[in-house]
């Protein structure tokens, strides 16, 4: 417009380039939210503003905007001023005030260091932008500002250059990636060339005159030389890309969702730890990181898993300095911020810094310290950005808890193998006494028969007796060892059964009440020395049930223990088996003192018990291992089935247990 | 025949009771008694008065233990023999102490049960009569 041949073109060139000024406020607001992060906070004022944007760009093809053009004093051609012009530039003044504010919000409120002076340099930028690129707008006024008319425009263009600068440097869009990525191609790629051309080039030189080999083997040669280069090189050019251009970009929601992805679902504690390290160091490019863990004790915490640290044996007692402070710190602590740093105790500044970390972030369930993430500075140098430490807590939140799942699976599966083999031994040791009774009076049947007929024999009693009688007599007691045997090896069936527990999951086809009677066989003796008398009820033509028929015996076999527990002495079990609908119901009913309401859900926890385990150690060890119900809701979940408990204190207890029926035909 | 013969076996298995009771065949003068209860043999024992009972000490409901108690209270005269298939020392040291005249462990020497079941009640009868 200004070097327009007439006024006619200078208008339409006027025009053409209002158009692009009218967005200028709007792209300039979008772009200063983008750069502190506020897009979402002031969507609406973003959408009011590319409105006025659009209606100014439209009112600018009516004389509303620019009637004509005209010779200002400085320049040939500029801008007759239309009736909305004035409006315009309000609204273009007002919002470029607002966007300097926000910068100038975002410099003041920044955490950081390093972000302060990003944002301070935004700010100085913005506002030479703002103030040398408004001088402009006097113009169509006539309005002649020395010195701004001709150089203000510059302040556009180092507005332009420090905002690319800090694009480039303070890690702002995608741009790096695409930069990165060539830079470490291009690298390779000459690096390849060079290896395989130095190789050539020394072997044709030097080495063909003392071992002449042929051309072939030389390219061989070199292409393996650049092949042995490749990853070295690789590595090298990915962390000098890293480290003195750009920082990798992460979306924190990304890796939180990896993170969480990445661990949520692993069950064994190292893999945890070496998981959640891994992801954070990719993601966030660490140099360095730490787990630590509470012991089982609860007393000490120590190195679970590290990368890029020197003393990995190091613990931390809980009631030692280190911990005490962070408890009473309760938060996440970033070194970076020099304030923070400053005010921490050196109880917590010492470790810290001897692994050169930056970030500590306390692990709480339930308020209870499980562990802690301890991470190092990034290997670009780079502060953490406030996107990041925002998603701390959550990363804390995810951690703790993966961990905290993946150690009580721990404690539990290992209690779980503890406690099956306790459960064994205790079983055996309780069961040893009826066992040896039950054989012993199998062994006394067989031996008195045999010693009855010899004795007799000798005594000449069967001479009395016709050849009729005395084959009746010696079959009638051939049946009765017999007997004994079968009831011998019966009772060594069962203890060597239970002993040998099959750990796969097996399902066969079985009657509940077949189990039942077994469970109840195992415990008869310590029933009868107790003075528990057992009711059994089961209905006719039951069908079977589809589980493992040690694992529900095991089931009953607790149960029954339990009951026998409850009542300490004299009582009355009532079994009953029955079918509920689809389901065969087995019920155990105890005359004992019953289990509180509050109870009820706590005692299927692994661990509670409210067995007095301190008064009689001697006794088995099934008794007050906490473990019993919990292995019984276990196997009945294991095999889709469900337990209804019912107590009323001083009355008794009945636990329901039900299991699918078998729809084949029993 | 006087009550000093009587032999009152309190046992829950009943093969135990037969194999003694074929043995018992050769004594016509010695009265075999088989219970398969403890309150069952203590009712017969009120009724009988034997001059030997031999008590199993592992039986449901009433244990050999309680049984021996009664027992001794309503038959002070009476000499016993207590069968185990268990070994418990402890246990074994308070039957010995309420007062028994001999232990057998399961599986028990039949011949060696039935002289000192015979030998008893020689003895039982020798002090009365002497």
């Amino acid at each position: 417009m200004v070097l327009a041949p007439n006024a006619e073109a200078g208008l339409l060139a006027d025009r053409i380039s209002l158009m692009g000024i009218v967005f200028i406020p709007t792209a300039f607001l979008h772009f200063t939210l983008a750069f502190i992060g506020q897009i979402k906070k002031r969507i609406k004022l973003i959408y009011f503003a590319y409105g006025m944007s659009i209606l100014f760009a439209i009112a600018n093809w009516t004389p509303l905007m620019a009637v004509s053009v005209s010779r200002k004093h400085f320049v040939p051609l500029f801008t007759d001023p239309g009736n909305l012009y004035p409006f315009f530039l309000m609204f273009f003044a007002s919002i470029m005030t607002l966007s300097l504010v926000f910068s100038w919000k975002a410099y003041r409120d920044a955490k950081t260091q390093s972000k302060k002076i990003t944002n301070f340099y935004f700010l100085l930028a913005a506002f030479l932008a703002t103030a040398g690129g408004s001088g402009n707008f006097f113009a169509p006024y006539d309005i002649f500002l020395p010195f701004m008319i001709p150089y203000g425009s510059y302040g556009v263009v180092l507005y332009a250059i420090i905002t690319g600068y800090l694009i480039v440097k303070r890690r702002f869009l995608d741009i790096e990636l695409i930069v990165k990525k060539t830079l470490v191609f291009t690298g390779l790629f000459g690096m390849a060339m060079a290896v395989i051309a130095i190789v050539t080039e020394l072997s044709n030189g030097i080495v063909a005159k003392f071992f002449p080999v042929s051309s072939l083997v030389e390219r061989a040669f070199s292409i393996l030389a650049a092949l042995l280069l490749y990853e070295p090189t690789k590595e090298f050019l990915v962390r000098a890309t890293d480290r003195y251009l750009f920082q990798k970009k992460e979306d924190v929601r990304v890796i939180l969702n990896k993170l969480s992805q990445n661990i949520i679902t692993i069950l064994d504690i190292e893999k945890v730890g070496t998981t959640i390290l891994e992801t954070l160091k990719d993601s966030l490019r660490l140099e360095s990181g730490i787990i630590l863990i509470q012991d089982e004790d609860g007393k000490t915490y120590e190195i679970m898993d590290s990368f890029g640290i020197q003393n990995k044996r190091e613990r931390f007692l809980k009631d030692g300095s280190f911990i005490r402070c962070l408890l009473e710190s309760d938060k996440i602590l970033n070194l970076e911020d020099s304030q923070q740093k400053e005010s921490l105790p050196s109880a917590i500044r010492g470790p810290l810094e001897s692994w050169g970390a930056v970030i500590c972030i306390p692990l709480f369930i339930h308020r209870e310290l499980i562990g802690l993430l301890v991470l190092g500075k990034k290997k670009s140098d780079q502060e953490f950005s406030d996107d990041e430490l925002d998603c701390f807590p959550a990363v804390a939140g995810q951690v703790a808890i993966a961990l905290s799942n993946a150690r009580l699976y721990h404690i539990l599966m290992r209690s779980q193998a503890d406690f099956a083999q306790q459960a064994k031994m205790a079983a055996i040791g309780t069961l040893s006494a009826g066992i040896s009774h039950e054989i012993k009076n199998p062994l006394q049947v067989i031996r008195g028969i045999v010693e009855m007929l010899r004795f007799n024999k000798k005594s000449g009693l069967y001479k009395e007796y016709t050849k009729e009688q005395y084959e009746e007599l010696i079959s009638e007691a051939l049946v009765r060892v017999l007997d004994a045997v079968n009831r011998a090896t019966g009772v060594i069936d069962r203890l060597s059964s239970f002993a040998k527990k099959p750990k796969e999951l097996k399902t066969e086809l079985f009657s509940i009440e077949q189990a039942m009677d077994d469970a109840l066989n195992m415990v008869t003796y310590e029933f009868e020395q107790n003075q528990i008398v057992v009711k059994k009820d089961y209905a006719a033509n039951l069908p079977k049930v589809l589980a493992d028929q040690h694992a529900i015996e095991e089931v009953f076999f607790n149960l029954l223990i339990n009951a026998r527990h409850a009542m300490v002495e004299k009582g009355i079990i009532s079994v009953q088996v029955r079918q509920q609908g689809n389901e065969i119901e087995a019920l155990l009913r105890d005359t004992g003192p019953g289990i509180p309401k509050e109870n009820f859900e706590k005692i299927f926890d692994p661990f509670f018990t409210t067995k007095d385990t301190s008064r009689n150690p001697d006794d088995n060890a099934i008794k007050g291992s906490g473990l019993g119900l919990f292995l019984v809701r276990e196997i009945v979940k294991r095999y889709s089935g469900r337990i209804v408990l019912e107590s009323e204190v001083g009355k008794g207890t009945t636990f329901h247990i039900f299991l699918p029926a078998s729809p084949m035909p029993s | 025949m006087s009550e000093q013969y009587k032999v009152l076996m309190i046992e829950d298995e009943t093969d135990i009771i037969y194999s003694l009771a074929q043995v018992f065949e050769n004594f016509k003068h010695i009265k075999f008694i088989g219970s398969e209860s403890a309150l069952q043999g203590i009712e017969l024992a009120k009724a009988e008065r034997p001059g030997v009972i031999l008590l199993d000490l592992h039986m449901p409901r009433m244990s050999g233990e309680e049984a021996l108690e009664e027992l001794k209270k309503l038959l002070p005269e009476t000499k016993f023999i207590v069968m185990t298939g268990w070994e418990d020392g402890e246990t074994k040291q308070r039957i010995e102490r309420m007062g028994i005249d001999a232990y057998f462990s399961k599986p028990m020497d039949l011949e060696k049960l039935v002289t000192k079941i015979i030998s008893l009640l020689m003895i039982k009868n020798e002090v009365k009569n002497g």
